[in-house]
């Protein structure tokens, strides 16, 4: 990283720092190092380069340093922005002096402190250096703790649905939950796959981050060991050594884990008898207590909990924080009875509803207590409209009520709230019945606008929800009845989005921007697949389909959209195109221009080039042409006669055939059909398999020349009537796995014909083993083998003709 | 026209660097350290040795936090002058040290950190701010750590150095 940026970060961080006495320190200090590094230069590294780089992770570690088991010190957010800035030439000062080891302590930090807001994978490259630091003799019991912290922070990490808010940062809008706001309304289907992308690459991330943790927590663990072993009193160390015993535990199953939890026990009592109560001992047993809460005895955790509440009540330091997740791990390991409940209540006393609203709560419930819990939450809604907690808790409360067909428990203006603020996870269980006892609350209360925007924001944005094709059909309903537009558009083309869409979200969209006029394309895309069906949507779907196609605009659009196209290609100037060949006939040669994908109602991939024999220069043929060769040319385009070319618009064409160019030169175009001819016997005197059939149209034989592999010669050769064997009539000479034989030669340039008489081929036994057949005209099939005159040789019969 | 009022501050330069004390190099080092123009500089007065007493603009001095390293170079050398108040408080918690080179060579901060952390028994990771002068560090360390006796004489990668604590100094 560049001195300059990491000089930057440093000012930065200087204008950014809160103003008091100790961030008045820090500024004095980041100044110096700004001057510092100004000194430094861009040169090469230096002692005095060395010192700047130094104090930065001074810097960093004293801005992250100030933060408490549970509380964000301070300076936490602009040292973590300073941080992020400066971890690479941390790293770097980290590796070029691998003793200075504040750079691995800033790092640590760091790690720590930005593991909550951050999923990045690359943090764990930090994690990885600190380990290797604190291996070095020289670590002390300062870099411990923030290894630990960080492993611990980024093994201990939860992922979505799992995490709670941090107490001391506002609740953040989640996402799809906006309000009414129109400039914050998500962006529809595009937001929604783009969120299902970011929500699965940051769960990815999370898995990668604990697996990286849980294998660095090893090596930090040895460090750890070795420095308790060192320095057996100290109590920071001990502590860090239970919480290391903890992460393990999180990580491991079974047998392992029980054990991990066991000794996790006996270490704490160990601390106890050695160190006494302390609050990061409480924080660490408060942390024990919530994993046991998945296997241990319900009498035994309750008993642990309320010893640790006893011991913070008695010395008047309850933290809400702690108690809330104490109460939590009982209530998960169903110890949270009426008497539990009514102990903690005693010890943690009446306090204010702000950090204790969530523990009250649970405590209501555990008491049954429903007026209180209730009033408790409408309160809580009302002084912080976006309390998700309240909000889910009233929520499931109204739930209640409705499906015992009784009213809302609570007034409209909490219906309100709790409608904007009911948390998307709390909405995924909902049934068909719930969604439409809701929806026609709200309606009752507010009217449909209201219901509609419940169903727009919330259901139809709730993950679970989303694969429930009654949600959309309810959301759909209510937008047509509020006469929503700009509704109906976003909920049919999210729901297009969805697999489990129903057709009706699909006739809806069509019968919108028909009447609307507008985007015939992207309706005639929503009905695609609705027409192959039977029934009164398939029925709905054709007449909508063939309205789009009647409509005058749909084909001016597309004409338009193609003409924009060619303009871009450069179709109609004398930009030489390079053309692919994709099938080759006798009077002409079908090309593709492959520079770019035609626009997608084209009905090909690629724009397609007709370039006739008298394009092609000098003596070439389109049959000496064959698929894959490259040509160059520039390409005119035509408006297509709809009489003759149904949905084509336009028609391509060869500009200027004086300008055509080949990639291979004519001789080796010309030589190639020579080369061919041995391998179909053209020439060799001896009879080849031929194909023969009448074409009626142009009341001609046509004869087609097939190898050993059943593969077709490229030039049809002649053949007239009178060279069919007597008694057989040119208009039936053709049929289903009927084979000739005859002699054929070269009659002129990339011409051939068929010489003498054609002799009709005994057919191919019907199978490998199966005996051959008296010679009759029986169908074999076209994937039995048939035989030429030569019995060795076997002819497969093509699966499907060439030309 | 209203007379200018000024606040007077102390300007420190340690070590070998006590002779570089000279009114032209502290209005360098406070126009590029603290961004004070001389207009903003009063009277220079020098004190005793390695100290000199400025008298800065007051609308100047308000906005100047102090202790404040001033970190310049003389001649290619590195040299670090400190501005302070005569009533400025001590970090809690720290203490600082001064590392004077005996020949002249002043050691990066993993060779301090290893030195320092074997003579005060910290860990490696507590060395804190450092800051280079002519012929001698400047550096923080953990105030528990100061237990044995100092100014001593301590070995920093094969080369000898003098240890003193900055605050009994002064």
């Amino acid at each position: 990283m560049h001195i300059l940026a990491a000089r930057e970060a440093v000012e930065r961080f200087a204008h950014e720092l809160p103003l008091g006495t100790n961030g008045d320190r820090l500024r004095r200090l980041a100044e110096a190092t700004r001057q510092l590094f100004d000194q430094a230069g861009a040169g090469p590294k230096t002692v005095l380069s060395a010192w700047a780089d130094h104090n930065l992770g001074v810097l960093v570690a004293e801005a992250l340093g100030q933060d408490t088991t549970h509380e964000r010190g301070p300076f936490t957010d602009v040292g973590a922005v300073l941080y992020l800035g400066v971890r690479r030439r941390l790293l770097e000062a980290l590796g070029n002096d691998p003793d200075d080891l504040a750079c691995a302590l800033a790092l640590a930090l760091g790690v720590a402190a930005t593991l909550s807001d951050r999923d990045d994978l690359r943090l764990s490259e930090d994690i990885t250096a600190v380990t290797k630091a604190l291996a070095r003799p020289g670590a002390g019991p300062k870099l411990a703790a923030a290894a630990t912290r960080a492993v611990t922070q980024a093994g201990g990490r939860q992922r979505r649905g799992e995490r709670g808010e941090r107490p001391d940062r506002p609740d953040r809008p989640e996402r799809g939950e906006r309000g009414n706001d129109k400039r914050e309304r998500p962006k529809g289907g595009a937001a929604n796959a783009a969120e299902a992308a970011e929500e699965a690459e940051r769960e990815e991330r999370t898995e990668a981050m604990q697996k990286a943790a849980a294998t660095l927590a090893g090596a930090v663990r040895e460090g750890v060991e070795r420095l308790g072993k060192r320095l057996p009193d100290h109590p920071e160390l001990a502590l860090d050594r239970i919480r290391l015993v903890l992460l393990s535990a999180r990580s491991a199953e079974g047998v392992q884990r029980n054990e991990a939890l066991s000794m996790a026990r006996a270490l704490l009592s160990d601390f106890d008898a050695k160190f006494g109560p302390s609050d990061a001992q409480r924080e660490v047993t408060a942390t024990l207590v919530q994993l046991r809460a998945k296997d241990a005895p319900a009498s035994e955790l309750a008993r642990d909990a309320l010893t640790l509440l006893e011991l913070d009540a008695k010395e008047r330091r309850v933290d809400p924080r702690r108690a809330v997740k104490l109460v939590r791990s009982l209530q998960r390991a169903n110890a949270l009875d009426a008497e539990t409940a009514r102990q903690i209540q005693r010890l943690v006393g009446n306090g204010e509803d702000g950090p204790w609203a969530e523990l009250k709560a649970m405590l209501f419930e555990a008491l049954g207590d429903e007026a209180a819990l209730l009033t408790l939450q409408e309160r809580a809604l009302e002084k912080d409209p976006k309390d998700a907690q309240a909000a889910r808790t009233l929520f499931e409360r109204l739930l209640k009520n409705l499906r015992r067909s009784l009213p809302s428990p609570f007034p409209a203006t909490t219906l309100d709230l709790v409608a904007q603020a009911v948390p998307l996870a709390s909405l995924g269980r909902l049934s068909a019945d719930d969604v439409e006892a809701v929806l026609h609350a709200l309606r009752e209360a507010f009217g449909v606008d209201k219901a509609l925007g419940f169903a727009r924001y919330k259901l139809t944005v709730a993950r679970e929800l989303k694969a429930r094709d009654f949600v959309w059909k309810k959301a759909l309903q209510l937008a047509d009845e509020a006469k929503d537009e700009d509704a109906l558009f976003d909920i049919a083309r999210r729901a297009i989005q969805e697999k489990s869409a129903p057709p009706e979200a699909r006739l809806s969209l069509a019968r919108a921007l028909i009447a609307k006029g507008q985007n015939l394309d992207e309706a005639d895309d929503a009905l695609r697949g609705l027409t192959s069906e039977r029934g009164p949507i398939a029925a709905e779907a054709q007449q909508l389909k063939a309205r789009i196609k009647a409509d005058p605009r749909y084909r001016d659009a597309r004409l338009a959209t193609m003409i924009a196209f060619e303009d871009q290609l450069g179709i109609g100037t004398a930009k030489a195109h390079t053309l692919k060949v994709v099938f080759t006939a006798p009077a002409y040669v079908l090309t593709e221009i492959i520079d770019r994908p035609a626009p997608d109602f084209y009905e090909h991939k690629h724009l397609r080039v007709m370039v006739r024999g008298e394009d092609l220069p000098g003596s070439v043929k389109p049959t000496d042409m064959q698929k894959g060769d490259e040509l160059k040319a520039p390409v005119r385009g035509q408006d297509a006669a709809p009489e003759r070319d149904k949905d084509n618009l336009r028609i391509y064409w060869i500009a200027d055939a004086r300008l055509v160019k080949l990639a291979l030169p004519t001789e080796a175009l010309a030589g190639r059909l020579e080369s061919e001819e041995a391998a179909f016997g053209i020439g060799t005197g001896r009879p080849v398999p031929l194909k023969i059939s009448w074409d009626a149209k142009k009341k001609l034989l046509v004869a087609r020349l097939l190898d050993a592999g059943g593969r077709e010669f490229r030039v049809r050769p002649t053949i007239e009537p009178e060279q069919l064997t007597d008694g057989m009539e040119a208009a039936h000479v053709g049929g289903r796995g009927k084979r000739f034989t005859g002699v054929v030669e070269r009659s002129g340039p990339s011409q051939y014909r068929v010489v003498g008489s054609v002799v009709l081929a005994a057919p191919e036994p019907a199978g490998r083993n199966a005996a051959p057949s008296g010679g009759a005209a029986g169908d074999a099939g076209d994937t039995a083998g048939d035989t030429t005159g030569d019995e060795s040789e076997a002819v497969v019969a093509p699966s499907s003709e060439v030309a | 026209m209203t007379p200018t009022r000024f606040e007077t501050f102390e300007v420190e330069a340690g070590g070998g660097a006590a002779g570089l004390l000279t009114p032209g190099r502290i209005l360098k080092a406070l126009a590029r350290g603290a961004g004070l123009p001389s207009e903003d500089v009063g009277t220079i007065e020098a004190g005793k040795l390695g100290t000199a007493f400025v008298e800065i603009a007051a609308h100047r001095a308000l906005q100047l936090g102090t202790p404040r390293f001033l970190p310049t170079e003389e001649g290619g050398t590195p040299a670090l002058f400190v501005l302070r108040r005569p009533d400025d408080l001590v970090d809690d918690g720290r203490a600082e040290l001064l590392v004077l080179a005996e020949d002249g060579a002043l050691p990066g901060p993993g060779e301090a950190a290893l030195a320092l952390a074997d003579v005060l028994g910290i860990g490696q990771e507590e060395l804190g701010f450092g800051l280079q002068g002519a012929g001698f560090l400047r550096v923080s360390v953990p105030l528990g750590a100061l237990t044995g006796p100092l100014p001593a004489t301590i070995g920093i990668a094969g080369r000898r150095f003098k240890l003193e604590n900055l605050a009994k100094k002064s």
